[in-house]
Parts: C-alpha cells; sequence; structure tokens
C-alpha cells in the first residue's frame, strides 16, 4: 500500500519522549498486574473488549437502516487527480489506466509527482499524454511530494492515489457527492480493498481491510468518528486542507495526521462504500512487517501529537471513545504481546527442561501429552467466545456492505486472522513501541 | 434517547453474567467430576479395610488375598493423572478454585489404599502385585515431575501388576510426611521400587523397566 519513499529521518522531539515513558511506566506496573493475576487480567480485558464491541453493534444497528446511496448532483465539482509516484515503473501505468478510465461529467486534472524516482519511471510517464508530470530532483517523501502536487492542483476537490491503487471507474463520481452530505465535509474516504490477493498473507489481508474499511468505517463515520484518510485514496476539499497548512512533511503516517487535524479543527470526514479502490498489499511477512512498523510507529507519533483530544470532551464521542479504542488499542495489543510472549517462553522452558535433562524420557513425556491431547479449556474463555460471536457478526455485515459473498475459499485466511493474525500485528506494535520509546530513527 | 454507550454497557454486563453463569457451570461441572473420582478412591479403600476385618472375625484370609490378587484393585493405582488433572483445573478455573478438600481425601485416600496393599502383602505372603512410589511436588512448578508422571503412566500401561502411588512432598499431611521420611525423600521427581530402590530425578522408560526387571 504504501509507496516506498525517501529515506529522510525523522527524530522524536524530547517532550515526546518524556511522554514515551510515561507511557512505558504505565506500561511496566500493567505488566507486573500481569505477572500476579494474569486471569484477573484476561478477564478485565475481555470485558473491556466486549464493552468497546457491544458499542460498536449499538452504533451500528442506529445507522444500519439508514440509506447511503445519494442523489447525484447538478453542478459536479472539478477534480485534480495527485499521484506521487517513487520508483512505481511496475504499478503506476495500471494506476494512471484505471484513473483516466474513471467516469466523471468535467475533465478531470491529473497530476503525477515523481519523488526522484531512480528506476527510470521518469522517463518512460513523460511518453504518457494527459496528465501533468512534475518532478522532485530529491525524494522528499511522499507527504512532500502530494504538498507539491497541491501546488499545481486546479481542482476544487482534489483526490490523492497511491501509485500501487486501483480506483474503480465510479469512484470519482459516487464519492464526491458525500463532500455535499454537509459544509464541514473536509474529506471522503472510499472503500479500499486487496488487489488481487495471491499469497495466503494476501489473503488475510483481504479480508482485515473488508472489515475494517467496510463494518469499522462505515461505523465510525456515522459518528463523525474517522481517525485515518487512506493513503490508498482519499478525496479532501483543497480550500480547507490549504487552510489547515497541507500535509505534514514530517510525519510517517500523514494520512492519518491529516485525520485528526480535520477532527481537532472540526472537520468532518465521510466515507463512500458505492465504490471500490483496489490496492497492492505486501505479499511477505518482511514487507508486512515494514508496513505495518511505520503505521503504528506513525500511530504513536500521531497519538503524543494530538494527545490532547484523547478523552477530551469537547471531541464528544470522537475523544472519549473513538481515540481511546482505535489508536489506545495498539498500546493494549503491545502489552498483551509481551504477556504472551512471556507466558509462552515459560511453557516452552516447561517442555523443554525435562528433554535437556533427560533427552528420552523428556521425549517420551511429551509424546505422551499429544497423545492424551489434554488442552484443559479455561473458563475464562467463555466470555472470549461472546466477544468473537459480535466479531462475527461485524465481520458478515462487512460482507454485506461491500457486496460480498463469504465462500469457503475464506475460510483459511478466517481462521488465521482470527488466531495467528494478532499475535503478529501484536508483535509489530511491540517492536513500533520499543522503537518509539528508545526513539530509534526512522528511514523510510 | 438513550446514549448508545449506556446500551452497550448494559449489553457487556447482562454477557458478563451469561458469561460467569457458563463459568460457574463449567467449574462445578469439574469440581463433580474430581470428586466423583476421588469418592470411588474413598469408597474402595473404606471397603477393603472392611475386608481386613472380616477376615478378623472369621478367621480366614483367602477371599482377602483373592481380593487383593484380582485385577479389579488395580483400578485404584491411578498414580498421578489425578493429582495433574487437579492441578490442571485448579489453574484453568475461575470461580472455584478452592480444591483442598478434595486434594486432600484424595492424599488420604491414595495412602490408605497404599497402606492397605502393605498390609494385605504381610498377610498373604507371596502377591502379583508390585508397588511403585512415586513422589511430587505441587506448591510450586515442577516439569521434571508432570514429565515424569506421564512416563511412568506409560510403564504402568505395560505392566498390570504395578500398582503406582503418587505422593506429594510439600502437601503438609502428616501421614504424607511419614512415608516421605521412611524413604528420605529430599529431591522431586523420586521413584520407590518395591518399597527399597529409590531412583531420584527424571528417569525414563527404558531405565525403569530395566530396574524393575533387576529386581524381579
Amino acid at each position: 500500500m504504501a509507496t516506498e519513499h525517501a529515506r529522510s529521518t525523522i527524530s522524536i522531539p524530547q517532550r515526546r519522549q518524556l511522554a514515551v515513558i510515561g507511557l512505558s511506566v504505565a506500561a511496566v506496573v500493567i505488566f507486573i498486574f500481569f505477572i500476579i493475576s494474569y486471569q484477573l487480567i484476561f478477564i478485565g480485558y475481555t470485558i473491556l473488549t466486549l464493552f468497546i464491541f457491544s458499542s460498536y453493534l449499538v452504533l451500528w444497528l442506529q445507522e444500519e437502516g439508514r440509506k447511503t446511496s445519494l442523489p447525484s448532483l447538478k453542478n459536479y465539482p472539478s477534480v485534480s487527480i495527485i499521484i506521487p509516484s517513487f520508483n512505481a515503473k511496475e504499478t503506476i501505468f495500471d494506476c494512471l489506466r484505471a484513473c483516466k478510465r474513471m467516469k466523471y461529467p468535467k475533465k478531470v486534472e491529473i497530476i503525477v509527482v515523481d519523488d526522484g524516482s531512480t528506476d527510470g519511471s521518469y522517463e518512460l510517464l513523460k511518453k504518457v499524454k494527459g496528465i501533468k508530470l512534475v518532478k522532485n530532483l530529491k525524494n522528499c517523501g511522499k507527504a512532500a511530494a502530494l504538498n507539491r502536487g497541491l501546488e499545481h492542483a486546479k481542482g476544487e476537490i482534489v483526490a490523492c492515489i497511491d501509485s500501487d491503487s486501483y480506483p474503480a471507474e465510479n469512484a470519482l463520481i459516487e464519492s464526491v457527492k458525500h463532500f455535499y452530505e454537509d459544509k464541514k465535509v473536509a474529506s471522503v474516504v472510499v472503500f479500499i480493498c486487496a488487489n488481487k490477493p495471491k499469497t495466503l498473507l494476501q489473503k488475510i489481508q483481504e479480508i482485515e481491510y473488508l472489515i475494517s474499511f467496510g463494518f469499522f468505517f462505515r461505523t465510525i463515520a456515522s459518528i463523525d468518528g474517522l481517525y485515518v484518510t487512506p493513503g490508498p485514496t482519499a478525496l479532501y476539499r483543497k480550500r480547507i486542507l490549504l487552510e489547515l497548512g497541507g500535509f505534514d512533511e514530517k510525519n510517517l503516517t500523514e494520512d492519518m495526521e491529516i485525520a485528526l487535524r480535520f477532527q481537532k479543527h472540526g472537520y468532518k470526514i465521510k466515507v463512500c462504500h458505492e465504490t471500490v479502490v483496489r490496492t497492492d498489499v505486501p505479499e511477505t511477512l518482511g514487507k508486512l512487517f515494514r508496513q505495518r512498523l511505520r503505521w503504528y510507529r506513525g500511530g504513536v507519533m500521531n497519538i503524543l501529537k494530538y494527545i490532547d483530544l484523547f478523552f477530551n470532551p469537547k471531541y464528544g464521542d470522537f475523544g472519549l471513545f473513538i481515540l481511546p479504542t482505535t489508536l489506545g488499542a495498539g498500546f493494549f495489543a503491545a502489552l498483551f504481546m509481551a504477556w504472551t510472549l512471556m507466558t509462552l517462553s515459560r511453557n516452552i522452558v516447561d517442555w523443554l527442561w525435562p528433554v535437556v535433562a533427560n533427552f528420552s524420557a523428556g521425549v517420551e513425556a511429551f509424546s505422551a501429552t499429544l497423545n492424551s491431547g489434554i488442552i484443559v479449556f479455561q473458563s475464562a474463555w467463555i466470555l472470549g467466545i461472546f466477544t468473537l460471536s459480535i466479531w462475527a457478526y461485524f465481520l458478515i455485515k462487512s460482507f454485506e456492505i461491500t457486496n460480498r459473498r463469504l465462500k469457503a475459499r475464506h475460510f483459511l485466511p478466517l481462521l488465521l486472522l482470527i488466531v495467528a493474525y494478532p499475535v503478529f500485528i501484536g508483535l509489530v506494535f511491540l517492536v513500533a513501541y520499543i522503537y518509539e520509546l528508545f526513539g530509534f530513527k526512522y528511514s523510510w | 434517547m438513550v446514549s448508545p454507550y449506556i446500551k452497550a454497557a448494559l449489553l457487556t454486563i447482562a454477557l458478563t453474567f451469561l458469561g460467569f453463569f457458563f463459568i460457574t457451570q463449567l467449574d462445578q461441572m469439574r469440581a463433580d467430576e474430581l470428586r466423583k473420582n476421588v469418592d470411588e478412591l474413598v469408597y474402595q479403600s473404606e471397603m477393603e479395610r472392611l475386608l481386613f476385618l472380616y477376615s478378623q472375625v472369621v478367621e480366614n484370609k483367602s477371599e482377602l488375598c483373592g481380593y487383593f490378587s484380582s485385577t479389579t484393585q488395580s483400578k485404584a493405582a491411578r498414580a498421578y493423572l489425578l493429582a495433574e488433572k487437579i492441578m490442571q483445573y485448579e489453574k484453568s478455573n475461575v470461580v472455584q478454585k478452592d480444591y483442598e478438600q478434595i486434594r486432600n481425601q484424595y492424599y488420604i485416600s491414595n495412602a490408605g489404599l497404599y497402606l492397605n496393599l502393605l498390609l494385605a502383602k504381610k498377610y498373604c505372603g507371596e502377591s502379583p502385585y508390585r508397588i511403585v512410589l512415586f513422589f511430587y511436588k505441587i506448591k510450586e512448578n515442577c516439569p521434571m515431575c508432570s514429565a515424569q508422571g506421564k512416563v511412568l503412566d506409560e510403564v504402568r500401561k505395560k505392566h498390570p501388576e504395578l500398582r503406582v502411588f503418587a505422593f506429594p512432598i510439600d502437601a503438609d499431611v502428616e501421614l504424607l510426611d511419614v512415608i516421605i521420611e521412611r524413604y528420605k525423600i529430599k529431591e522431586v521427581p523420586a521413584i520407590v521400587i518395591d518399597e527399597q530402590l529409590v531412583l531420584s530425578g527424571l528417569q525414563d522408560e527404558q531405565t525403569i523397566e530395566e530396574k524393575l526387571q533387576k529386581r524381579r
């Protein structure tokens, strides 16, 4: 999803590091609590999750009946598309083709900002007709490239599209309507799905995208709580974007930063589910790890930047519920990961110790355990079953919202999404958190 | 209109109550299962005691010795498995965590069965069974004990003449302390074969079988 951008480095200001240290102290305290009675913490956490999910369920039920497709506009606004490109030889031409194929009553301006590519894509792009090509001599990062494009954009609305994302034909015509739901609408985001998932990992992400951009985006948008305008494709009202100073060029996740800035200034973000944008998702674990590490470090960075919005009644549902339960949840994910790793390593020591002490006896005991198949069901897991059931409902609704069908081929990725994926995500959160704690410099 | 979060909180409370209802049921079921197992041991130990009484009253020991050499008696030697089950359940339960009564009853009846068997040996002379004692601890995590228990159980399955009794060394039950004192057990896991041979540390199946063969 993320285009590989420049090697600009970002250091964290001192004040933020202090805040991170404060959070770490809290983490250690909770962690000690884990060691004392993990069962109690497990139950507490499960009940908290149950509450969060119940809230989404209730919010959804309020929203469900509402009609979402809007009537056609009398006058469509002028639109500029900005595509930042960095060494995107492989994907950008497909992206441009999809952009040109989009239906729109007015002529759409397409601006490609080449962010100092070194793969010869600039020369190839020069041959493409009907686009405005802007070149950065040096690689400055995606946010800077977007700002550069913004300078050239003539449209009332700008659509920022990643060079590895492919909007559907009706993407523009459907999504611009949502700007006229309310004068305060600064941005419209669309449903994003994984492009042609091939590997198992991509199929897992396909479902992950489906549930977060399907159910969760719809529900969160219904209370004007969106906290990110996803990089692959988001539309902005240019006037507001410029008024707030454009994208933050020093941010790891500028798409989250701008959304939080909109929220802070009382602007709204709407979601459009009547169309779809396909985006390439990482095919290997290593690439996914790097992508998520950037997202979650960006997440921590922006939490600290906008910490005053958290639990702030002035921001209503967004400050009191959405922020703590979405961005704040990462903190708990990291803690749970640390806890899981600890428990797991203790279990592994318990299994290995007999094997080290007396190899044949250890192996015999181990195979006896496997044969008897004793995994004692923890009573507390019963509460988790409720949480999982509500989540399953969200999943089904996500398929409904996006007009898809749950098929047998989804079974394995779904199982892995529930069982293994949270461990991976938790691990990335943990690493992101540790990196941020020690103030490691980030290179894109 | 009621706030959606209040509705959600009510739903959460309702589901939590429902959850705890099921948790209580599950915990109760487990306690009942353990109690049933232990009750069987208590019943058997009591019945054996009455058999001794009967043989003294009628001055005829053939029925008593017949009983002790039959295979039905071997049911008692559940060895370590029940002890492990009690520990596992205690770890995974939420509401009913107190199995102390069940545990103590298990120790006592287990020790009773062991003593009955020793007495029968004295009383009847030649006996077809062989006694193996296994010592473990419960208050600290002991992965070796758990491994040894499982290995011993595998050995027991292959040798129907074995009667395995498992005793914790840190349960603070006087009767058990006396037995531990007799064999001077300091380290666990430890195995005592035929009342005499003490093996400490984790042993594999082959070693145990060899020791059993040698003493025959």
